[in-house]
């Protein structure tokens, strides 16, 4: 039965170090991601209204996630008149996704995933059929008006 | 007088507590293998994995799975408690078209004279069964049982009131309190 028990657990360990993620760089990559994504918004979606929107970034969330442990990482918050949007990084190990950004308004929230191929994207819906778009200028401005009121 | 005609009602598409319990073991099995699954696709980070579950951390799934395991656990004490009721009732109408001489069965039948079908499962049956039980053990089956009500009217009316049940409730003690019930009072 010991014998059973240990060769059961010599399984589960040999499984778990195959997977060979190196999840410091891969934390670190993501860290990275966000800041590029808040760079994107910041420097170019936003780059013809600057001065109607303030842009903060200097806020830190801190993040546990499973093997990878606690961390900090960036949120922005943009803020028009008297309503704020805040983009608030949820964690890179996701489901069928490299990342995930949760986007809060005062009339609801979106979703920004990272792709495989570091680009990103909006949901646009998970069922009954999963629905992703392109994040530019134009999708930008439609999930504001989607979660601003 | 038989009331043979009685036998019409009775649909005999009750659910006997051994299937329900079959029928549980294998949901919650597929839940913990639609779970393997899932963790599997989020450490391997495979894209193709069903879209409800897309953009979810590991303590959403958690959440995701103790949800679905915990409305699994309700369904399936209502569905036990419902099944006993039923076997409780079928015995009850299977009594009157015997027209068995026992003293539950003649104490039903003097029910059924006043009332017909329309019997009160609490204050009725498992009380006329209360009072003509032999052994402390079969008092307190009988007395589970009752508590357990409480449970069943719950669940059966949507949850809505904060319930007071006076202890705790899963499939497995709720199986096994019917089960108990059913067998000493010659049901099952």
């Amino acid at each position: 039965m010991s014998n059973q028990l240990k060769e059961f657990f010599r399984e589960k360990q040999t499984r778990a170090s195959q997977t060979g993620i190196d999840w410091v760089a891969k934390r670190d990559d993501w860290i990275e991601a966000v800041e590029k994504l808040f760079d994107t918004i910041d420097e170019e979606y936003l780059a013809a209204v600057k001065d109607s929107v303030q842009v903060d970034r200097t806020h830190l969330k801190s993040v546990q996630e499973p093997q990878i442990g606690e961390y900090k990482i960036a949120e922005l918050a943009l803020t028009v008149g008297d309503e704020q949007v805040v983009f608030s990084p949820k964690g890179v190990n996701v489901i069928g996704a490299a990342g995930r950004v949760d986007v809060r308004g005062d009339r609801g929230e979106a979703t920004l995933v990272r792709n495989a191929d570091r680009s990103w994207s909006l949901v646009l819906a998970r069922t009954p059929r999963l629905q992703l778009v392109p994040l530019t200028d134009e999708t930008f401005l439609e999930m504001l008006r989607s979660v601003m009121r | 007088m038989a009331r043979l005609h009685l036998k019409s009602v009775l649909s005999e598409d009750e659910q006997d507590l051994n299937e329900i319990w079959e029928w549980y073991v294998l949901q919650n099995m597929l839940i913990g293998d639609e779970a393997v699954n899932t963790l599997d696709a989020l450490l391997s980070g495979s894209a193709s994995i069903a879209s409800r579950y897309f953009g979810k951390t590991r303590d959403e799934l958690d959440e995701f799975f103790a949800y679905q395991r915990s409305e699994l656990g309700q369904v399936t004490m209502l569905i036990l408690l419902a099944a006993a009721e039923a076997a409780l009732r079928v015995d009850y109408i299977v009594r009157i078209i015997e027209n068995k001489k026992d003293a539950v069965s003649k104490q039903f039948s003097e029910i059924y004279k006043l009332q017909k079908l329309e019997v009160g499962l609490d204050d009725q049956i498992l009380e006329i069964w209360k009072e003509n039980s032999a052994t402390p053990e079969i008092k307190a089956a009988i007395g589970e049982s009752r508590g357990a009500l409480r449970l069943r009217n719950w669940l059966a009316h949507g949850r809505y009131w904060k319930p007071k049940l006076g202890r705790e409730y899963d499939p497995q003690n709720v199986f096994e309190l019917c089960d108990e019930l059913l067998k000493f009072l010659g049901i099952r």
